[in-house]
């Protein structure tokens, strides 16, 4: 199987600084006769390549604004990061009705979806479910790490849905309603932090397909929505008056969490390699008294994702202010929430599966002999970690000649003895 | 190191057997071989070389020099009269291995050197490939006792290596947490102990031997609940008395010995299919 990255590799860029085979949590970037590659099947779409290149070899693939021209109605979904991009003084009212002055016909936030998400995670919570604990679904980098690193817990995956879905699949159903027209004829357009959303969108690990039918990075908006901001009196409050925006307390995507859950029983984990102690950790069984983990690959979680314009902690900021004006909870109906709940309206109605990385494309067997082959190159190479074979450590370049994908020539110390 | 002259073969011998040109390495035709190995294959070399050998090889490339080094061969002998060329010259008087050429074809090179006075382990590609027994990985780790900051890396080492292997994550799980009980036990009860793995395609066994104050009535310490932790240890999350019956709950099977005052020694298997 193919898999959908959100970014395209830019040969003739490259400079050969190495920074990004290092940079990869996953070890997937080669430098291969002079030109970058990767696999696939290892790649996290976290987004550590695309951030740590000066060249910008690596290129994310975002839509353009003229894909959307073929919806007759466009809803503009904005990520809760958006926000924190734009002083406090700025009122999210002016964002959105910038979107709309930009060609957007409606704009939809999700914090309703996400409250109703939280108190439904809570409520499941309560049955008391075997496997423990479950790990939020909300960023899709961090699936995909499980799926590609730690396959043995996908199960404790969340099976919700995220609340963009929601809001998305909602919006539509409603604006195709109202207007009479097909849902195929309603776009639902994310605006979003980080290129891994994308991915979610292209090709969902979570379900068969995204309710989302495009995506735009924060930072492409942020350059079109702008002066629209500037232009606007401070008036736009008033125009409309049915505007109901909630910004609820917490990182990333969800916010909200302290509130419904038991801070006692549940964590939070920003970053790459934070996640990745934790998830260890998890399977040696190490944390039994933890419910509930939500965790965002990115180093500050979405507001520090590399679509992002502000600088994180100015945004963490602007986030700390927006909870003060917005936080407070309306338009919640918990009876209805709960029957919702119950109905299983907030689920995914699947486990994520696990991805069949390169460890599984051979049997057993071969793969031991590959790790004979690959513990006794490995003694014999230097240990520098120097890269210029092209692999991030010395440990990967035995690995990938015990799987005859680079040659033991390749290792400039074995080259400076042949020459 | 000693070399066992009983089961080597003189290198001048194979010289002259073979009546085979030297290339480099002349000053080491006093040397003795432990093993042959033909192939052209250099990922074979790497897997089932026995250090010591020397390798009969048709591939004339630098990879046959270094797979060679690599495997800790004494040298090669390249059949069908074909020249290394400079760089694999160089390489070759860098690391020490000598290099012979000869006119014969494989089959008739080993069985020449076969026939050699002297005893030594012919192996090929071929046979090799049919010897189960040859496909199992090993390695060993440490654990100090009392080291809490660090306990758990030998599980995350051991993880890393099965996950890379590619054995299912279920079976990798199972692994993992006894893996971790035990280690934890080492780290609270014991000074010091030696961690083996052995992965094939069967089964993956891990042997956890430990010096210590051991176990004085294992019965008993295999019951649920049962701990000796201190209340520090409790404090600190550990010794709930769940760690021995954790072990036995996810291996398949479970060997565990102890003296008192000297050690305690588990073994845990996992069957693969």
């Amino acid at each position: 199987m193919k898999y959908y990255h959100s970014h395209v590799i830019i040969p003739e860029k490259c400079a050969g600084r190495l920074k990004c085979i290092k940079a990869c949590p996953t070890r997937a970037i080669r430098l291969r006769h002079g030109t970058i590659t990767y696999y696939d099947d290892l790649c996290v779409d976290c987004g550590a390549c695309i951030n740590v290149c000066p060249e910008h070899v690596f290129a994310p693939i975002m839509d353009d604004f003229s894909d959307f021209e073929k919806f007759e109605f466009k809803i503009a979904i904005p990520s809760r990061t958006l926000y924190t991009q734009f002083n406090a003084s700025i009122h999210p009212n002016q964002i959105h009705q910038a979107l709309k002055n930009i060609g957007f016909d409606a704009v939809m936030d999700i914090s309703r979806v996400s409250q109703e998400l939280i108190f439904a995670i809570s409520e499941y919570l309560k049955t008391n479910p075997k496997e423990k604990p479950i790990i939020s679904s909300f960023c899709p980098s961090l699936i995909r790490l499980i799926q590609v690193n730690y396959p043995n817990l996908m199960e404790l995956i969340s099976t919700f849905d995220a609340s963009r879905e929601i809001t998305a699949k909602e919006a539509k159903q409603e604006y195709a309603e109202k207007l009479g027209i097909s849902i195929s004829k309603v776009g639902a357009i994310y605006i979003t932090p980080c290129p891994a959303m994308v991915v979610s969108i292209k090709q969902p690990a979570e379900k068969e397909k995204s309710w989302i039918d495009g995506a735009i990075g924060i930072k492409d908006i942020y350059n079109l929505i702008l002066p629209e901001i500037l232009q606007m009196n401070e008036q736009v409050e008033t125009i409309d008056t049915e505007f109901h925006f909630h910004y609820g307390t917490g990182w990333g995507e969800t916010g909200h969490l302290s509130r419904f859950l038991d801070a006692e029983r549940h964590l939070t984990i920003v970053g790459i390699e934070n996640i990745m102690n934790v998830l260890n950790d998890i399977e040696d069984s190490k944390l039994k008294n933890i419910d509930y983990i939500e965790a965002y690959t990115c180093p500050q979680g979405c507001i520090g994702g590399i679509f992002c314009v502000e600088n994180p902690y100015i945004s963490r900021h602007n986030a700390i202010m927006l909870e003060r004006k917005f936080g407070e909870l309306k338009l919640f109906d918990e009876a209805e929430v709960l029957k919702k709940y119950h109905e299983q309206y907030y689920f995914l109605g699947r486990h994520v599966l696990p991805r069949p990385t390169r460890a599984q494309a051979v049997d057993i067997g071969t793969s031991i002999k590959r790790m004979i082959q690959k513990e006794r190159i490995f003694v014999k190479l230097p240990k520098k970690d120097c890269g210029l074979c092209g692999a991030p450590t010395c440990e990967t370049f035995a690995q990938d000649c015990a799987r005859g994908e680079a040659e033991l020539s390749d290792c400039i110390f074995f080259k400076l003895s042949t020459h | 190191m000693q070399e066992d002259r009983n089961h080597s073969i003189e290198i001048a011998k194979i010289k002259e057997a073979l009546q085979a040109d030297i290339i480099t390495g002349n000053s080491q035709t006093g040397q003795y071989v432990t093993g042959i190995y033909a192939s052209d294959l250099m990922s074979d070399v790497l897997a089932y070389g026995k250090s010591g050998s020397i390798l009969i090889t048709g591939l004339n490339s630098v990879q046959a020099a270094i797979s060679a080094y690599m495997a800790e061969f004494k040298g090669i002998v390249f059949i069908r009269s074909k020249i290394p060329d400079q760089d694999i010259r160089k390489f070759a008087e860098e690391k020490g291995l000598f290099i012979l050429t000869t006119d014969t074809d494989m089959y008739e090179t080993c069985v020449k050197i076969a026939s050699i006075e002297g005893e030594v382990s012919v192996s090929t590609a071929a046979a090799a490939l049919t010897k189960r027994a040859e496909n199992v990985t090993t390695y060993s780790f440490s654990i100090d006792g009392q080291d809490f900051a660090s306990a758990g890396m030998v599980s995350t080492q051991i993880k890393t290596i099965l996950k890379s292997i590619g054995y299912n994550p279920l079976i990798i799980r199972r692994v993992a947490i006894s893996t971790y009980e035990a280690e934890m036990n080492v780290v609270m009860h014991a000074k010091r102990a030696k961690v083996t793995l052995k992965a094939s395609d069967q089964e993956i066994y891990i042997i956890i031997a430990d010096e210590g104050k051991g176990i004085a009535d294992i019965e008993l310490a295999m019951q649920e609940g049962y701990s000796t932790a201190t209340e520090e240890q409790r404090a600190m999350g550990f010794g709930a008395g769940m760690g021995l019956p954790n072990i036995r709950r996810n291996s398949d099977k479970m060997n565990i010995e102890s003296k008192v005052n000297e050690g305690t020694t588990i073994e845990t298997m996992f069957f693969v299919k």
